[in-house]
């Protein structure tokens, strides 16, 4: 008799058009947090250190991508949440690395700012609801959708050179393989969300998707917006051989006052870059593609974080 | 190929549909009708015999259900913990509990052996009380097949909704297909995802106000279509038509006879007036042709019989189907689907390109 309900109350949820959700894995993003940032690069928060990766990762392929982790919590983000400085082997940014594992573990909230990045990389089987009380976490890497990667400024500090390709200043023969661009952009293409609005919260989900540090060639498909903190760009996206990969144009999300905010903020349409970027979900794409109080699925929502424009 | 599965699926669509009306009623039946509570009284009754009505009186069980109702469930801990706190106030001996002591022991003695323990006593209890209570389930399940098959034959009857005529209909309609094909494929299949776009190049970050959404666009929800389909597909009407047939013929027979001969104007006016308000027939020309409206008191006439009897195969097999019961008939429904949503085999593709 509990089949018979079951089926019956799937029935009328599918007849009534409303998306049958898979519950887990879910993230509940306050709708006024969705506003704030939708249309803004980075996000500054007060942030706990809660454990720090005693040194940033090594310069090599896939996850030696030179990243210093950091686990922590904010009461503005409100989830489990990492936060990741970028390029962390370069000299110029050792201070900042000091400061860092100085903070770690102290319980003591640092001016931390970055790109905000919600992304489905290392999410958990249960649904993370914004507000909800953040556990602290056991490592520096929890399950968490949510993360302030790359860092661009800590307690104060801006780390706005790290924005160029990535090396290992100890060891400047080491390069860093990224995850080649036809590989890597049809994954991100095929990733669907589902999206759904209500009165306070929406709720995202989608499968887990890999490969974070992507090569790939930019041609500018429309004129920059500059925004507060940043700088937002069109952008169809070729293969380091120029053949087009993706030809809907995609969102390029540029921290203002960075090398590529210099290189690329000004491009006129049809100019090509060669960069290094990470793929964020496009909440600005999201809530265009799903009207509040309904659900829907998207495909195509993300956005790249442009690291760095290799010259 | 194709053509059979859409009608597969259009089937499978109808008797899914008949088969929710069909829970909701049992539901509504079975709890109108105490069943759950009168079931598990008669399981409680064989379990403690004597005892049992002053099992229902005990205030752990009591307070489970509404006052002067009995409880349609309960916990095996607290039949438990209410069992034996009756049997510590009978004397040991005593007939009333003779029983359920029996059973206790018989069951304590299998699993633990001789013990007076308590926890033992009511480990035996609940044991004894799990394996009752998958015997009473399978009486009310049983009981419930029944109401079920009874409630699939009103349903069946009401609308009519024969098997042979639904096939056929199907068949020999290719826009009724689709109808139905695609009502169940917007029903269980996710929606199509949205592409993410930004249609101005140059706005990539729009004004909030301008947002718009494409899921808004062309959907038709399927919740008022689905009874709109299947009523095209089942239903008295044509039958109620042929047994309309018989007014007609009748009323036609009268207004010939008596407007016949121009001396009976009185009566052919009564006839042409009967004619006028009759809504089971209209008149074509100098025909009068049956409607589909309800044929009332010739509805049981010996024209009933042929209908009946042209559909009573019919009936019989989408009785058994919609006994079948809604999961099944969702399960069958997604199996079809997902097999149709693959789409024709590269032969057939060739084949229809040819």
């Amino acid at each position: 008799m509990i089949r018979l309900r079951g089926a019956a109350v799937v029935l009328v949820l599918a007849a009534a058009s409303i998306a049958i959700v898979d519950g887990s894995g879910q993230v509940l993003l306050k709708n006024v947090f969705i506003e704030q940032y939708r249309n803004l690069v980075t996000i500054t928060t007060d942030f706990k250190v809660d454990d720090a990766h005693p040194h940033p990762n090594p310069i090599g392929t896939s996850s030696q991508d030179g990243d210093l982790h950091m686990a922590g919590r904010s009461a503005d983000v409100g989830l489990p949440m990492v936060a990741e400085l970028s390029n962390g082997r370069l000299t110029a940014v050792a201070s900042v690395e000091k400061a860092i594992h100085q903070a770690s573990g102290t319980g003591t909230a640092v001016h931390l700012s970055g790109v905000w990045r919600l992304w489905m990389e290392h999410k958990s089987a249960e649904p993370m609801q914004q507000g909800d009380a953040v556990p602290v976490p056991s490592n520096t890497n929890p399950k968490h959708v949510f993360e302030i990667h790359p860092v661009t400024a800590f307690s104060g500090t801006a780390v706005l050179e790290t924005f160029v390709p990535l090396r290992d200043d100890q060891d400047p023969s080491k390069h860093y393989q990224a995850t080649d661009a036809p590989t890597a952009f049809p994954r991100y293409e095929k990733e669907t969300l589902t999206v759904s609005r209500g009165a306070t919260f929406t709720s995202i989900d989608g499968a887990q998707v890999p490969y974070n540090y992507t090569e790939f060639v930019l041609e500018v498909a429309g004129q920059p917006a500059t925004v507060a903190d940043g700088v937002f760009v069109l952008a169809k996206i070729l293969d380091l051989q120029k053949h087009v990969l993706v030809s809907s144009p995609r969102r390029m999300v540029i921290v203002k006052g960075s090398r590529p905010a210099t290189l690329i903020g000004a491009a006129a349409a049809g100019q090509q870059f060669h960069v290094l970027g990470i793929p964020r979900i496009n909440l600005d794409a999201l809530m265009r593609a799903v009207q509040p109080n309904k659900t829907g699925t998207v495909s195509g929502a993300y956005e790249m974080i442009i690291l760095a424009v290799i010259e | 190929m194709l053509v059979l599965l859409d009608i597969v699926i259009g089937v499978a669509f109808v008797y899914l549909l008949l088969a929710l009306i069909c829970t909701t009623a049992n539901e509504w039946i079975a709890g109108a009708r105490g069943l759950r509570a009168k079931t598990l009284q008669r399981g409680i009754g064989q379990l403690l015999g004597p005892l049992a009505d002053e099992f229902y009186r005990h205030p752990l069980i009591a307070t489970l259900s509404q006052p002067g109702e009995r409880p349609s469930y309960i916990p095996a801990h607290i039949f438990s913990s209410a069992v034996l706190d009756l049997l510590g106030r009978h004397a040991e001996g005593a007939a009333s509990a003779q029983h359920v002591r029996t059973g206790i022991a018989a069951l304590k003695a299998k699993q633990t052996g001789p013990s007076a323990d308590h926890a033992a006593h009511a480990a035996a209890l609940e044991d004894w009380f799990t394996t009752a209570m998958d015997r009473v389930s399978g009486w009310y399940k049983r009981r419930l097949q029944l109401i079920t098959i009874g409630v699939a034959v009103v349903v069946t009857l009401a609308v009519n909704a024969d098997t042979l005529q639904i096939v056929g209909v199907l068949w020999r309609s290719p826009t009724e297909r689709a109808a139905i094909a695609e009502q169940v494929r917007s029903g269980l299949l996710p929606p199509r995802p949205v592409a993410a776009q930004y249609p101005d190049v140059n706005v990539p970050v729009p004004p909030v106000n301008e947002q718009t959404s494409a899921e808004d666009e062309g959907v038709e929800g399927p919740t008022a279509a689905a009874p709109a389909v299947l009523g095209q597909i089942v239903g008295w009407s044509s039958d109620f038509k042929r047994l309309n047939q018989g007014v007609c013929a009748t009323l036609q027979d009268e207004r010939d006879r008596q407007c016949a001969d121009a001396a009976n104007a009185a009566p052919c006016q009564q006839a042409l007036r009967r004619i006028a308000t009759e809504s089971r027939c209209s008149v074509e020309g100098a025909d009068l042709v049956a409607t589909d409206a309800a044929p009332g008191g010739a509805f049981f006439t010996s024209a009933l019989v042929p209908v009946a009897a042209a559909h009573t195969f019919g009936w019989l097999l989408t009785i058994i189907a919609i006994s079948l019961g809604a999961a099944f008939w969702f399960d069958t429904l997604n199996r079809v689907v997902n097999i149709r949503g693959s789409g024709p085999s590269p032969q057939e593709k060739k084949a229809a390109g040819a």
